[in-house]
């Protein structure tokens, strides 16, 4: 057992006096390492944030759209909406048999590049995430009949504010907007606790507050409600209800009946509505993305191979400058499968040397991106299994850096006898 | 307590046995229902008669298996499907009116499954239960604790 100790230090030994194309090669393997563990830790946690961001919601209605398209942007603010859903088709639902609660959303303002959403306190009470958890307040309470705002946690943080601020809501979506309406400060009542959601970088006020806010910014050319008598399902009056809202959630009292209703508000004839089960128009949307997911990693993967390959070929061009090398170890006692074991060993530990450092990469480069990534988009890197997928990427890369090691030592094994025999140097 | 290594491994070979026998009973054993079985016979031989869209009682607390398609309701955080509407066409919620009550089973599961793809059919095996629930437009439903989902082969 001596004898394979002094292997792998001549392996060292030997990567160390070429230190500067094994680093090369190391820093090839590193990089193709750092993109597929980048990669799939960036479609995990966007995949685990998609998923945690609604829960329990048996519908979700709309304007006439895609269902993907509606939960894009009723759901993870991303895109614009096209249309509206007008009051009366809010509470004709509502009021639907089966229907246990329900949320309004009224989106398309700012507070500084935060989106805006006008809901009722439905929406702190009802509302799930995760896997089917409620909505906190870390601190205060939730927005009351007044001009008061509810931040989400990042909101809160990024803005600055606490409980018993004013704010003032600007028009429009985008970081700033040249309506503002100095005049109808918003106070805030309360911060919601993190969720790791989207729903952390909103900013929530009452429909009422919203309208109010849109009244006194541009004159508002909606006509009023026709028919004004019918209330929510809850029995309390809505005082100033909106013409329109964005979208509503539903919640049922059996899930059951969701199929049936979702016909129901699907054929509505006084609006031409969209009402989606959100769980379904999710799988719809990962059915999209899968594509590119695994093109991807594709990608990734042949990344792996062309920084192996690399490896491969640095090893398989000092084979030439290294037969004196080689002869000399034969000369003072290293059997060919010594010289063979030691190339084998020196690929072997260029490829988890450079496994380990892509994994270091990896983790510095997505540790710098992962605020401002969800600053800009709410998705929290934080990687469901990420030692499991890193171990196996680094079992893999090296394993394969064995097996590639083995041609260029099978042709040392080679060299190594027929140089012993001739007297070509 | 130290158990010599063969006669451990003995043990755990018996129970893998074991497992593998249980299993494949239980696959035997569960037999398969069709959606037809699912409606209440008809009482009269009315051809006009309304096919009743309540549950069979007859159907409670039977383990069953049961092909259909999959309307995802409620993922977990990896996007694994945890409960479902069991429905025995694609489609149901689109083209044509949903499924009465008794053509779909609401289903939960331990263990939430990743579902390849809404067309993509599959034999879910389990108890069925048969739930009371009263509303304006419905009555009694199908339920079902799922032990065991595959695929559905063609």
């Amino acid at each position: 057992m001596r004898a394979r100790f002094p292997i792998a230090r001549l392996a060292l030994r030997s990567i160390a006096s070429r230190r500067i194309s094994a680093a090369l090669t190391c820093c090839a393997v590193a990089l193709s390492v750092l993109l597929v563990l980048g990669v799939q830790e960036m479609r995990e946690s966007a995949r685990q944030s998609f998923a945690s961001t609604i829960s329990g919601t048996d519908l979700l209605v709309g304007p006439r759209t895609s269902g993907v398209n509606l939960l894009l942007y009723a759901v993870f603010r991303i895109g614009q909406p096209t249309n509206n859903v007008s009051w009366q088709s809010y509470e004709r639902f509502t009021a639907a048999p089966d229907v246990e609660w329900s949320i309004p959303l009224s989106l398309g303002d700012s507070y500084r590049g935060h989106a805006v959403v006008g809901t009722t306190d439905a929406y702190f009470r009802h509302f799930r995430y995760g896997r089917d958890r409620r909505l906190e307040l870390a601190a205060g309470r939730a927005f009351g009949e007044g001009p008061e705002a509810v931040l989400g946690a990042t909101a809160a943080r990024e803005l600055g504010h606490e409980t018993g601020d004013d704010i003032v809501i600007a028009h429009g979506l985008g970081a700033t907007s040249f309506l503002k309406h100095d005049r109808h400060p918003v106070t805030v009542t309360g911060i919601l606790a993190p969720t790791g959601t989207v729903a952390d970088r909103a900013v929530y006020v009452s429909l009422a507050t919203l309208d109010s806010i849109h009244e006194t910014a541009t004159p508002s050319f909606a006509p009023a409600p026709a028919d004004d008598h019918g209330h929510g399902h809850d029995g309390h009056a809505e005082p100033g209800a909106p013409a329109e809202i964005t979208a509503f959630l539903l919640g049922l009292e059996s899930r059951v009946q969701v199929l049936r209703l979702q016909r129901t508000i699907n054929e509505y004839e006084r609006e031409p509505l969209t009402a989606v089960i959100p769980a379904v128009a999710l799988f719809e949307l990962w059915s999209v993305i899968g594509v590119a997911e695994k093109a991807l990693l594709a990608v990734g993967a042949l990344a792996v191979l062309t920084g192996l390959v690399g490896m491969l070929v640095a090893i398989l061009g000092t084979l030439n400058e290294r037969r004196r090398e080689m002869a000399i170890l034969r000369s003072v006692g290293a059997r060919p499968r010594q010289i063979f074991l030691l190339l084998v060993s020196e690929a072997g530990l260029l490829a988890v040397a450079g496994a380990l450092l892509g994994v270091v990469l990896k983790t510095a480069v997505l540790g710098a991106l992962a605020s401002p990534i969800q600053a800009r988009t709410g998705i929290l890197l934080e990687s469901v299994r990420p030692a499991m997928a890193e171990a196996v990427v680094v079992a893999v890369v090296t394993a394969a850096g064995l097996l590639l090691g083995a041609l260029p030592a099978w042709r040392a094994y080679r060299n190594s006898l027929a140089d012993g025999m001739t007297i070509r140097l | 307590m130290t158990i010599a290594p063969a006669l451990s491994l003995r043990i755990a070979a018996l129970a893998v046995l074991l497992a593998i026998a249980l299993s494949g009973a239980r696959a035997q054993d569960a037999p398969k229902l069709t959606w037809e079985e699912m409606v209440p016979a008809k009482t009269s031989d009315d051809p006009l008669a309304v096919t009743s869209s309540a549950p069979v009682p007859a159907l409670d607390g039977r383990t069953v298996q049961l092909p259909g398609f999959i309307v995802p309701l409620e993922s977990d955080e990896g996007g694994l499907i945890s409960e479902f509407l069991l429905v025995p066409y694609f489609g149901a919620c689109i083209h044509v009116p949903p499924p009465p009550p008794n053509q779909l089973v609401y289903v939960t599961l331990e263990e939430p499954f990743n579902l390849v793809s809404l067309q993509q059919p599959y034999w879910i095996e389990g108890t069925l239960q048969v739930e009371e629930y009263s509303s304006e437009v419905a009555d009694s439903h199908y339920t079902m604790r799922a032990d065991r989902i595959s695929k559905y082969n063609y």
